[in-house]
């Protein structure tokens, strides 16, 4: 029984073996958690990349519809047809592949977390059969522009279901100190913790922060957080600007083709066999902006500096 | 040879006994097929109530115990299931997604199973099943109620901020019920005992109830009987009380019926035969009347010729007292005659002779009536008789020949000898006799004329020809006439 690593080696030592690219056979799968937007806008950024490097488009694009019975068939296909490269998009997508797929390199895009999902060992280096484009906007740089918006705070608070978001919120503490921010980080073990979670840290702290945590932020959580921090006059930094269009004063945001750009960049860099995939780190968005949602800012009194204003995408 | 026994036992038995036995036989036969196919139905409600009970703990399980699964939470878990268990539970085990069993709760009597297949129950994609087993004997053993447990499915950390919160359901394991069928076979059986108790209380009642029936209805039968046995011992006044509608109640309106044309018949016979003793009884009052009548004609005689005038007012009055007490001695003497006319001596009468002075008395009569008088006198001789008598005969004879021609005819008076007899006939082209009429007409007091006749005249005749020895005949055709035929011994 080969060691994982073993076969990763052989796999590596495989791909080096290939004597020239082919162009024609160079197969590349798409597999889509399912079929929304960020993620086509992704798949586009990826062809996009794919057509100047003189590469063929992706042969195939799998949308399995969040349903591991359509990944099955997709799987026949990748057995048979035996892709180059699989590229997902998406958490659900990608854990699938990698369950099932271990000898093909699995670039993913449009993954938010993949260290505290477990899919990469870390950003740096991703380990196994992996690599991608993941969504996270640095701790550091969500904090930068906490600080814009608020130059005088003091107080970041954040809800978080340590099980599921702990390690997120521990490196952010240090972050934090290093920034001289104090985070204060309210546990949230199930739903009916929410209400009084929110009631306890709204009160103490001048900007709510958050983290993709499914135990806070379900769906009908969501609005409630969100008009809480209306109430209590909290500015809010919501996950996407999803959040901002709903109510949340602003949040950072990626540009979801370019999240695809990158993760078709490392498929280059795998087919042409200049890098070995285990060496190449997990990208993070390299162009971050800033949403904003007017109504809520003047709703609880906060006067946004012009500079930030300036090149924010506004709601109104 | 059982045949046998079978049929003459069965002879032996009286309707009613064979009624009740049929009538049992029916009830109970009823009674058992009602019972057996009583019996399938419960088994098969039962065996449905179990595998729907089965089916309803799983999925409560299913729905409850996401929490104690996914925490990993054994106490909530046994909490939760342990409530649910019954008796009908042979086991409930919880497994998880890969098939190892989590968690299991034993009821009081375990079904033992295969857990291969148990496993393999869980990796299959459907939602929830259900399986029965059965005992080599066919009898249900088991019903495995399988259901899947799901929970939502996470949304993928991206998603949180997409707000595409639709990540759907995942399995999360399976629960795995065993309902215990033996226990529905005992139930099964406890209530065919009850049941067979009651089945027999039901047969005992229906029997009673047969035999009260059967008795009702028996009642007139006997009845009915019994009136029979009272009509040939010769009982006929007994009338059957039965007023039933039905056959039994047809059948007793008819033996009545059929009693009272009997009574009637005999009552004629009776009658007949009282006429025939009364008739002689009134020959002796007879003598006795006659003596006053004579008397009261006296008396009237010297009351009208002594101590009246022939111009007093009563006379006319007298006078038909006078006809009238005539008038009774005369029935009378009839009477009296008919019954006694064996004691009148007899003598010996030249007919031809006796027939004439009749012709002749009643001559003058005939020609006022333009009736034809047409005589063939071909023979004579002497009878012996009472001259008298034979002349009434002959006057009775002619008397009804002129009566029958309503108002123009003819009379032929014949005689003549055959053998040793002489006969006399009397033949009218008058209305003739009905046919029914033709047997009655020697009776005594049958008459068509109304009060103008007393119904004697035939009667008296043919008592007196008997009387001789001779035969009187008759021979009638309704609008065309009749003949009166007499013969008579002669000397
Ligand atoms: N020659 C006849 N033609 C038709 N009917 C006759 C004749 N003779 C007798 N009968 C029928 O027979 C009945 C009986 O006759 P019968 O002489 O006994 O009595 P009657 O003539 O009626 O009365 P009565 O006592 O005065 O003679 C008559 O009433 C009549 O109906
Ligand atoms: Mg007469």
């Amino acid at each position: 029984m080969p060691t994982l690593n073993a076969k990763i080696l052989m796999s590596g030592l495989l791909l080096l073996m290939l004597p020239s690219i082919s162009h024609s056979n160079d197969l590349i799968f798409a597999v889509k958690s399912s079929g929304i937007e960020p993620y086509n806008l992704a798949l586009k950024g990826a062809q996009e990349v794919f057509k100047a490097k003189g590469l063929g488009s992706v042969v195939k694009v799998y949308d399995i519809k969040g349903d591991a019975s359509i990944w099955k068939e997709a799987l026949k296909d990748i057995k048979e047809e035996r892709p180059k490269v699989i590229m997902t998009f998406g958490t659900v997508a990608t854990e699938l592949a990698m369950k099932d797929v271990r000898d093909t390199p699995i670039v993913f895009s449009t993954v938010l977390n993949p260290e505290e999902s477990g899919i990469v060992n870390s950003l740096a280096s991703p380990g196994g059969n992996v690599t991608g484009a993941s969504l996270d906007i640095p701790v550091e740089t969500q904090f930068s522009y906490i600080l814009d918006m608020v130059p005088a705070v003091k107080k970041v608070g954040v809800l978080y279901n340590p099980k599921e978001t702990g390690l997120i919120v521990e490196r952010a503490m240090a972050t934090a100190d290093r920034m001289q921010i104090q985070l204060i980080a309210e546990p949230v073990n199930s739903e009916t913790d929410l209400p009084m979670a929110i009631d306890r840290l709204f009160r103490q702290v001048d900007v709510l922060w958050s983290v993709a945590d499914a135990t806070v932020f379900s769906l009908p959580a969501i609005q409630k957080i969100i008009v809480e921090a209306i109430r209590y006059k909290v500015p809010f930094m919501g996950i996407s600007p999803s959040f901002v269009k709903a109510g949340a004063l602003f949040s950072v945001k990626w540009d979801d083709i370019d999240i695809g750009r990158q993760a078709g960049e490392a498929v280059v860099k795998i087919i042409s066999g200049s890098e070995n995939i285990s060496d190449i780190p997990v990208a993070t968005p390299r162009e971050v902006s800033i949403s904003i949602n007017a109504r809520t800012a003047s709703t609880i009194g906060l006067t946004i500096p012009d500079k930030i204003l300036k090149r924010a995408e506004v709601f109104k | 040879m059982t045949e046998n026994i079978v049929s003459r036992f069965w002879a032996g038995l009286s309707l009613v006994q064979k009624s009740i036995i049929v009538g049992s036989v029916l009830f109970i036969a009823n009674a058992a097929a009602f019972t057996i196919s009583f019996g399938n139905i419960q088994e098969r409600y039962q065996i449905n109530f179990l595998e729907e009970a089965g089916t309803a703990i799983a999925k409560t399980i299913g729905e409850s115990s996401k929490f104690g699964i996914i925490t990993r939470n054994w106490d909530i878990l046994s909490a939760q299931v342990q409530g649910l268990l019954t008796g009908n539970i042979s086991s409930i085990t919880i497994l998880d997604v890969g098939g190892n069993p989590l968690f299991e709760i034993t009821g009081s009597e375990r079904v033992v199973l295969d857990d291969a297949a148990v496993r393999q129950k869980t990796l299959s994609e459907s939602p929830s099943s259900t399986e029965r087993l059965f005992d080599p004997n066919g009898s249900l053993h088991a019903i495995i109620v399988s259901q899947m447990i799901e929970s939502e499915k996470r949304p993928a950390r991206e998603e949180i901020g997409l707000f595409t919160e639709k990540a759907g359901k995942e399995r999360i394991g399976t629960v795995i019920v065993v309902m215990n069928a033996r226990q529905v076979y005992r139930e099964l059986a406890e209530s065919r005992k009850t049941f067979f108790y009651l089945g027999l209380l039901a047969i005992a009642v229906g029997i009673s109830i047969i035999v009260i029936f059967v008795e009702f209805t028996a009642r007139p039968l006997k009845k009915l009987v019994i009136a029979t046995q009272k009509v040939a011992d010769g009982d006929l006044g007994y009338k059957v009380e039965i007023d039933t509608k039905d056959e039994i109640g047809t059948l007793a309106s008819s033996f009545n019926t059929m009693l009272e044309r009997l009574k009637e018949t005999q009552e004629k016979l009776v009658m007949t035969e009282r006429l025939a003793a009364s008739g002689r009884l009134a020959a002796d009052v007879a003598h006795e009347i006659n003596n006053p009548l004579a008397i009261m004609k006296n008396y009237i005689y010297l009351m009208r010729k002594k101590r009246m005038k022939e111009d007093d007012p009563n006379q006319p009055t007298l006078t038909i007292i006078d006809g009238e007490i005539d008038r009774i001695s005369r029935i009378i003497t009839q009477f009296t005659d008919f019954y006694r006319g064996y004691q009148i001596p007899l003598e010996e009468v030249e007919i031809l002779g006796t027939l004439k002075e009749v012709i002749e008395f009643y001559r003058g009569k005939l020609k006022e009536r333009d009736i034809l008088l047409e005589e063939r006198m071909m023979g004579s001789g002497k009878v012996l008789a009472n001259r008298d008598k034979l002349k009434q005969v002959f006057l009775n004879l002619v008397k009804n020949a002129e009566e029958a021609i309503p108002e123009e005819g003819k009379i032929i008076i014949e005689t003549g000898r055959e053998g040793g007899r002489i006969r006399v006939s009397v033949t009218d082209t008058g209305t003739g006799i009905k046919a029914e009429d033709i047997g009655r007409i020697f009776d005594p007091f049958f008459t068509t004329k109304g009060v103008k006749g007393f119904g004697l005249g035939l009667s008296v005749t043919y008592g007196i020809i008997k009387n001789l020895g001779g035969d009187i005949e008759v021979a009638s055709e309704a609008g065309k006439g009749t003949t009166f035929k007499v013969m008579m011994p002669t000397i």
